[in-house]
């Protein structure tokens, strides 16, 4: 069979500065390793911040391949003020609902709870590749000036210092050195900086396999997760089936204990696999394959993701299981947290405490992430007998006890706050009978004017304030530290209902969109100290 | 506290292990497996189960490395 590809890839040459004694001459702000979504995010973000970065892409072109496959509506949210959403929303495939099965018979009927306020959707199948292509189009559409992509760029050593650090890059045009005042690390699962700081991530690598296989098929099946747990096409294994945008399918199995993993992913073993899968369930349409890759599930993290001037970031800090979609999705937060940290840091308005609560909040987070997708990646592939003996009970067990299907869910990501994080502020949370508590992310809604408020979070901190009109004109932010920006809402409007809000209900985000305090009644002077708290780091 | 009366613990004891033997061997694991499911979702205190939890495994010692990675 011949394969297709998913788009035409365009190609970007090696550049390389004018050097001197095999030295780029400027020091960099930011030097960011490794061009794939999180690096691409990182850069758009900083630049959203006024940071200018360089990033260091070994590859000629975005990703080939099945990588990340699914975006929750945070991660757009996030892509919203980058300039991102609105294409991955074009080429992204919404979907809502899944099944699962045990042999042929269904055991689990799967809905996905949506938000009808919420912008996005919650879960949106695109592969990685087209996210890639779209950060770089926003790049060259609104950032070329602050962000400069070294394509074929590839980093080799890193040496790093009390103010920065050093990097020696190869390129096909000669190699040289170049210095960084800092260095964010999003070069993925293999991070060479990790290696070069000597790092160790600590948690499970599992045992299991998995072939991933993308094809083309005109298919009249509806989106969804489709999940068989010991398919007469796989016995013994699971295997998944989504459906992409431009009749993409994308299926995921174990393979067989046992099963040697060279010859498991030889073409013809993998589409002979899926041919009996298709027979099985019944599809007829023709396809043609895309693309095959292999990959094993792990739940890991780096205990720090600051290291000095170096902060990693993605699959660089932290791994976890596909299922439930906390990958590429926790890279993006992960973005969105250090980004305006950062920024602050480098400007002059945050002190480094604020940048260490980066690894505080995120490795909350991860802790979080992990605790779920191992729960869902041991009931996928158990990892000792115990564990697969309870499993086909509960499997026997749910077509008929409906109580028992929670067991099966696959635990689709959510947003997870930062409860605990050192920078929350008292808010007397008992005052308050809906709309996030301190540390947790907003939540999206329609303002007066009918704009989502996912719009307008951001870059700086943002003061949602209903009927306060004392508020208006006077200064929030603090003189020479960070920007504030003053949102009035009504607090009879469908956003005063989401938040609780009475007159004079205040609700400050920080730039991630993360709250960081709210009040029944606040003044200039409140906002601009909790503001201040916040860039110190949170209380001492 | 349990308010099966001594004879109806013997008499379900008898029928459970008469049932288990004829469905053979590689069954009975399987069929414990459900009853204990079946039983945590009939009993629904917490508490009871994880006390009953630590009760059945204390003669056996962990002797197999299995990872977590919490």
């Amino acid at each position: 069979m011949e394969f297709v590809s998913y788009f035409d890839y365009q190609r970007h040459p090696a550049r390389q500065p004018a050097l001197q004694a095999g030295r780029d001459p400027r020091t960099h702000a930011v030097a960011i390793v490794g061009g794939g979504p999180v690096g691409l995010a990182m850069a758009i973000a900083l630049a959203r911040q006024g940071i200018a970065s360089v990033v260091l892409e070994a590859d000629d072109s975005v990703c080939t391949g099945s990588r990340a496959g699914c975006l929750t509506s945070r991660s757009l949210e996030i892509l919203e003020p980058m300039g991102a959403a609105a294409a991955v929303m074009q080429q992204g495939l919404p979907w809502a609902e899944g099944w699962s099965y045990h042999r042929t018979e269904e055991v689990l009927h799967l809905e996905v709870p949506q938000d009808p306020m919420a912008t996005f959707p919650r879960l949106v199948n695109i592969q990685q590749c087209y996210i890639e292509q779209f950060l770089v189009d926003a790049i060259d559409a609104r950032h070329a000036e602050l962000i400069d992509i070294r394509w074929q760029t590839r980093v080799d050593a890193l040496r790093s210092d009390a103010e920065g650090a050093e990097l020696d890059v190869s390129t096909p045009l000669g190699d040289y050195t170049l210095r960084a005042d800092w260095v964010v690390a999003t070069d993925g699962a293999r991070s060479t900086v990790r290696k070069e700081l000597g790092a160790r991530f600590v948690g499970t690598r599992y045992d299991g396999q998995y072939v991933i296989a993308d094809i083309k098929m005109a298919s009249a099946m509806p989106p969804g997760r489709r999940a068989w747990f010991d398919p007469p096409s796989n016995p013994g294994a699971t295997l998944l089936l989504h459906k992409h945008k431009d009749d993409l399918w994308r299926f995921d199995y174990q393979l067989h204990d046992g099963e040697d993993p060279d010859e498991a992913v030889q073409p013809e073993n993998v589409l002979e696999r899926i041919r009996s899968h298709l027979a099985l369930i019944g599809e007829p349409a023709p396809w043609q394959p895309v693309w095959i890759s292999l990959y094993r599930a792990s739940c890991l993290t780096l205990e720090q993701y600051r290291h000095g001037r170096v902060l990693l970031a993605g699959d660089a800090a932290h791994l976890v299981p596909i299922f439930g979609v906390r990958g590429l999705n926790s890279g993006f937060e992960d973005v969105n947290n250090l980004a305006w940290k950062l920024a602050g840091a480098i400007r002059g308005w945050a002190d480094a405490r604020l940048l260490d609560t980066y690894t505080t909040e995120r490795l909350f987070a991860m802790r979080e992430n992990m605790r779920h997708a191992s729960k869902s990646a041991e009931f996928m592939a158990p990892p000792a007998p115990a564990f697969a003996l309870m499993r086909s009970a509960v499997l026997g067990l749910a077509a008929r006890h409906p109580w028992v299907r929670r067991l099966i869910d696959p635990r689709q990501s959510t947003t997870v706050g930062y409860p605990e994080s050192p920078l929350n502020q008292p808010a007397a949370p008992a005052e308050f009978a809906a709309g996030p508590a301190s540390g947790f992310a907003f939540v999206d809604g329609p303002l007066d004017d009918g704009t989502p408020l996912c719009r307008r979070i951001g870059p700086g901190f943002t003061a949602l304030a209903f009927d306060a009109p004392a508020l208006a004109g006077r200064p929030l932010g603090v003189p020479g530290g960070a920007p504030v920006q003053l949102l009035p809402a009504a607090a009879a409007g469908a956003l005063g209902e989401r938040y609780d809000a009475r007159p004079g209900t205040v609700y400050l985000f920080r730039p991630d969109g993360n709250l960081l305090a709210r009040w029944r009644a606040a003044d200039a002077a409140t906002i601009q100290a909790a503001v201040r708290l916040c860039c110190e780091g949170g209380a001492r | 506290m349990s308010t099966l009366a001594p004879e109806e613990l013997d008499e379900l004891y008898t029928r459970l292990c008469y049932r288990m033997a004829r469905a053979g061997e590689p069954a009975t694991p399987q069929i414990l497996a459900r009853l204990v499911l079946l039983l945590m979702h009939e009993v629904g205190d917490a508490g009871r189960i994880g006390q009953a939890i630590t009760e059945a495994t204390r003669d056996f010692p962990e002797i197999v490395a299995v990872e977590s990675p919490l």
